[in-house]
Parts: C-alpha cells; sequence; structure tokens
C-alpha cells in the first residue's frame, strides 16, 4: 500500500531489522534512561540484548563492561542503530 | 493315484471353468478397475511425497536463506549466559542492586541461582544546601541465593574497570 517500508515480498519486517542490525553498533536505551552502547551480539524477539564492549551512561560514562553483557529485554525502551559507538557522544 | 488326478482335473477344470466363467462374467472393463485401484493409491502418494518434497525444498531454502545470516539464528542471548554457567558473574538489578556471584543455574525469565553472592545496594544521598551526593553502599553476603527474574536488569561477566 504505503511505499514507505522497505517490503521486499518478505515477511515480518520487524524480525528482519533484527536481524539486519547484529554485529552493529547500537544505542539500548533502558526503560530506567540509562544508555548502553556496543557491539549487539544478538537479540531475541523478547528484546533480550547480547552485547559486546558495552559502555553505560547515565548523564556521564559511569562503568565499562568489556565481554558480553546480557540486557533483559523488559528493561529495553529502544535499540538504535549508532554509526560510531566509541567515538565521544555529548 | 489315479484317482485324484482324475478328481483333481474335475477340480482343475472345474477352476478353470470357473475362472473362465468369472473372466466371462466379468465385463470388459472389468480388468480395468484393477489399476484404478492401484492408481488411486498411486496417486494419492504421489500427491503426498510431493506435498513433502515440496517442503523439504521450502525449508532447505529457509536453511540456506539463514545459514547465510548466521548459522540458522540460533545463537541467543539466553544461549550465550549458559556459557557463564559455573562462572561468577555480575548482576545488575533494579532499585540500585548489584550482585556478584557464582552462576548455579537460570532461566528464560532470568530467575537464577547464585552461590556466595555478594549484594551491593546503593543509596544516593544528596545534600539540600551544597548538592553533594553522599553515595553510600551496603554490603552483604549470602551463600545461596534465588534471584527472581523480572528484577535483573543485566547479566555481565565480573567487571574488570568499575
Amino acid at each position: 500500500m504505503s511505499g514507505s517500508g522497505d517490503k521486499t515480498s518478505n515477511t515480518k519486517t520487524p524480525a528482519d531489522f533484527l536481524k539486519s542490525i547484529r554485529g552493529r553498533p547500537v544505542v539500548v536505551k533502558l526503560n530506567s534512561g540509562v544508555d548502553y552502547r556496543g557491539i549487539l551480539a544478538c537479540l531475541d524477539g523478547y528484546m533480550n540484548i547480547a552485547m559486546e564492549q558495552t559502555e553505560e551512561y547515565v548523564n556521564g560514562q559511569l562503568k565499562n563492561k568489556y565481554g558480553d553483557a546480557f540486557i533483559r529485554g523488559n528493561n529495553v525502551l529502544y535499540i538504535s542503530t549508532s554509526k560510531g559507538t566509541s567515538a565521544e557522544g555529548a | 493315484m489315479h484317482e485324484f488326478p482324475t478328481d483333481k482335473a474335475k477340480g482343475l477344470s472345474s477352476t478353470t471353468t470357473q475362472l473362465s466363467n468369472s473372466a466371462n462374467s466379468m465385463p470388459p472393463g472389468g480388468f480395468s478397475q484393477l489399476p484404478l485401484i492401484t492408481c488411486h493409491s498411486c496417486v494419492e502418494t504421489l500427491s503426498r511425497r510431493n506435498l513433502i518434497r515440496r517442503i523439504e525444498e521450502h525449508e532447505a531454502k529457509k536453511k540456506v536463506i539463514m545459514g547465510s545470516e548466521e548459522e540458522s539464528a540460533v545463537k541467543e542471548p539466553l544461549d550465550l549466559i549458559r556459557l557463564s554457567l559455573d562462572e561468577r558473574i555480575y548482576v545488575k538489578l533494579r532499585h540500585d542492586r548489584e550482585l556478584r556471584g557464582k552462576l548455579h543455574a537460570y532461566d528464560q525469565h532470568l530467575n537464577m541461582i547464585l552461590g556466595d553472592v555478594e549484594e551491593i545496594i546503593t543509596t544516593v544521598e544528596i545534600d539540600d544546601e551544597t548538592y553533594e551526593e553522599i553515595v553510600r553502599t551496603t554490603k552483604r553476603t549470602v551463600p545461596f541465593l534465588f534471584v527472581r527474574g523480572d528484577g535483573v536488569i543485566l547479566v555481565s561477566p565480573p567487571l574488570r574497570t568499575a
């Protein structure tokens, strides 16, 4: 109908998006307002997330997590791709 | 010996006559009834076989498509938590709580069984006058702990840099 979406005759666009962003640097914002930036290792339909080289931002940078970080999906507000992760934000 | 053959002959003849009779009694299209029956079952098996073959082809295609992605997309975050079993982990909970302990068990809700756990509760008091943040941490150790999954925010190997 509307050609705004990129539906190329394959169904389930959200699932396709979830598959396509693996391995990319992402920004994950939680309901509590905490920000996590890292490289998305994998995620599932509940939005449970496994990330690598994760950095936690609460107003400023608080903690560095190296290795895997697993985030429970119910806490996730959004998952967004970002061009540069370790680059200095604001 | 010769008695029986006659009987047998009679019997045979009778059977042959029966056969001939039955052959005669069957309509010309009678023999076509037999092929129809087998054809019906053949058609049935053929269609089922075709259906199964199509399903297999479809699934093979799916596997090729998904295999090009990443090993048929089975790696869930929970699968990677499984690698941390019997390892010490760091768990961030709601209400500013943190746990460090040995992961004995977990499930899809992130309910966890932890051993030799140290819990850290962080409280921040802000002085109204000086706006000074007083960060207090309360620690306690629990030898064996069941954590309800809905309070879990984050699970990770122990922090190297804090």
